[in-house]
């Protein structure tokens, strides 16, 4: 929200090349993170890439749960054909690397915030669902839920009084590390040029620009790996904390290679 | 027992038949036209038809379908669109340096991993060196970590080449971001297995008849400790076979991960559905066979056949 301070993200400066036509390095004056390679300033550019980073982390991180919380109940309360149906296809989604399939997807959605944030989506929802899945099959058992199907309240009525304000812990759990996951690979598929394009300023986006003067000119490389990184760690801490009381752990795969 | 792994090997494959339903389905709805990319700009009609009528693209959606799903039982994911060769010997040929820089990879994970979980697992509490690399390692995303190190041990302190190649030195620098960026996965995994292993009865009893720590923790505890490490390790290998897309990426090392990346740059479908395809084959069998190898090790699983 602030990042309008730091001046526009693609306003390219006379003197934001040096004299030998290379970017300006780490606390130069007037550009205190130096520029990129078009004479662009970094700290401009990074506060307008972690507001791209963190609206794509906002809505599909809120997709994605929304979707495998509502799949995950719906499978995990009707139980019989529909569980079965739901959980097949959670299984084909849990199936297949992520990283893999996000560029296949990337391919066919398109590219841009919206087609990193529908990619996303269909990359996560699966995780939330096979853990929302469990939970409800244990909160069914549980004495309000059988007074609440004995007494003849419907099951859609059942689920959203009875099963859903059960999971909002887990859920805010889940909310923290799936976000830590979707930083992270909102940023990668930037990084390898299927997420958000130019010139929209996103860190992944800026690592790949960066990358081809990584020799002599790391600080466009480091520095919106430094953010990606502390968002990242941010959301970690957050889950870690609240975890503590639960049992959902970050997985292996939420942060694919 | 026999009716159960049935079942199991007719799920995997349901699995894997809808996961090429699904990516022919997505990649039937791109715009696009396929036989114009092959034949170049210029074409005339007759050619692309010829290349149409070939691929078999005028045919129904459900037709196309049927020839795709034929040629993978037959070992045959089509043919690329850019590179004029079929998609199998493509991604075969990228398959050496993929399982090597996998092997590695994997061998370093279970190294350091295993090393830091059974240190760990020692101690009645969590060390802070677990909890620091916990946090750490968990929050940098692999690119990151593949960054850092390509900063660090490529330029600054220049010990490893990376002009983007296989041989010799090259590939320490992308196996250790592997290993480091899978190393606290398997600590945890072993760790928790440690300190059940070690309050179990049967360690109890060891160390009541009198056998030594050094016994008790090789024989007893370490053995079953280190078995869901191993689970874990099964399915890794899989992931990391199928290509492991940023690590590759950021090294230049040639394998599927490299391709994909290519296949996506230049809108080759045959070739990136071709790799979502081995890549959930790949898991399916070894989810299969990591269950199956349990269950021959572990007798204890035997009936607990879900």
């Amino acid at each position: 929200m602030i990042a309008p301070v730091f001046g526009p993200p693609d306003k390219i400066y006379a003197n934001g090349i040096s004299a030998k036509g290379l970017p300006l390095g780490f606390g130069s004056a007037g550009h205190i993170l130096g520029t990129d390679s078009i004479g662009r300033d970094e700290l401009s550019r990074l506060a307008y890439g972690g507001r791209t980073t963190l609206e794509i982390t906002f809505i599909a991180n809120l997709t994605s749960i929304g979707l495998g919380a509502i799949v995950g109940v719906v499978a995990g309360f009707l139980r019989g054909a529909v569980e079965h149906v739901l959980m097949r296809i959670t299984e084909v989604f849990l199936s297949v690397p992520t990283v893999i399939s996000g560029l296949a997807l990337a391919s066919v959605l398109g590219e841009g915030v919206f087609g990193v944030i529908v990619v996303v989506t269909a990359l996560y929802w699966a995780w939330t669902a096979r853990v929302v899945f469990g939970e409800t099959l244990a909160l069914r058992k549980r004495p309000f839920v059988e007074a609440a199907v004995a007494q003849g309240v419907s099951s859609a009525t059942i689920m959203r009084r009875h099963i859903f304000p059960h999971l909002s812990s887990l859920l805010l759990v889940i909310a923290a590390l799936n976000g830590a996951a979707v930083v992270a690979i909102g940023a990668g598929l930037s990084y390898l040029g299927a997420g958000v394009q130019a010139p929209t300023a996103e860190w992944g986006a800026m690592v790949n620009d960066g990358q081809s003067a990584l020799e002599y000119m790391p600080h466009e490389v480091l520095e919106p790996l430094i953010c990606i990184v502390l968002t990242v760690l941010a959301f970690v801490l957050i889950g870690d904390g609240m975890s503590r009381r639960g049992s959902v752990s970050l997985r292996r795969s939420w942060l694919d290679i | 027992m026999a009716r159960y792994l049935a079942t199991r090997v007719a799920l995997g494959i349901l699995t894997i038949f809808l996961v090429v339903l699904l990516t022919f389905l997505l990649m039937f709805v791109v715009p696009g036209d396929p036989a114009r990319t092959i034949a170049g700009p210029r074409a005339t009609p007759q050619v692309l038809a010829l290349v149409n009528a070939n691929l078999h693209l005028n045919e129904p959606v459900l037709s196309q379908l049927g020839h795709y799903l034929a040629g993978i039982v037959h070992g045959d994911l089509g043919v690329s669109y850019v590179q004029d060769q079929p998609v199998a010997s493509i991604i075969g040929a990228r398959l050496p340096a993929t399982i090597e820089l996998g092997l590695a990879g994997l061998a370093l994970e279970l190294i350091l991993g295993g090393a830091l979980g059974v240190w760990d697992g020692l101690r009645a509490k969590r060390s802070r060196v677990l909890a620091v690399v916990n946090v750490g390692f968990l929050s940098v995303p692999a690119f990151s970590l593949a960054f850092v190190l390509l900063l660090l041990f490529g330029y600054v302190v220049a010990v490893f080449p990376i002009d983007g190649g296989t041989g010799g030195d090259r590939i320490v620098l992308p196996a250790l971001t592997l290993g480091l960026f899978g190393m606290p996965y398997y600590a945890n995994v072993v760790r928790d297995a440690m300190q059940e292993s070690l309050s179990a009865p049967y360690t109890r009893t060891a160390v009541a008849k009198g056998l030594s720590r050094r016994q008790v923790l090789r024989h007893h505890v370490l053995r079953n400790a280190l078995s869901p490490a191993l689970t874990m390790a099964g399915l890794d290998f899989a992931i990391l076979l199928s290509g492991v897309v940023f690590v590759e990426t950021v090294f230049g090392w040639p394998g599927i991960g490299q391709l994909q990346t290519q296949a996506f740059y230049n809108v080759d479908r045959p070739v990136l559905m071709g790799t979502v395809v081995v890549a959930a084959v790949l898991v399916v069998i070894a989810t299969l066979a990591i269950d199956l190898l349990r269950m021959v090790l572990d007798p204890r699983t035997r009936l607990g056949t879900r």
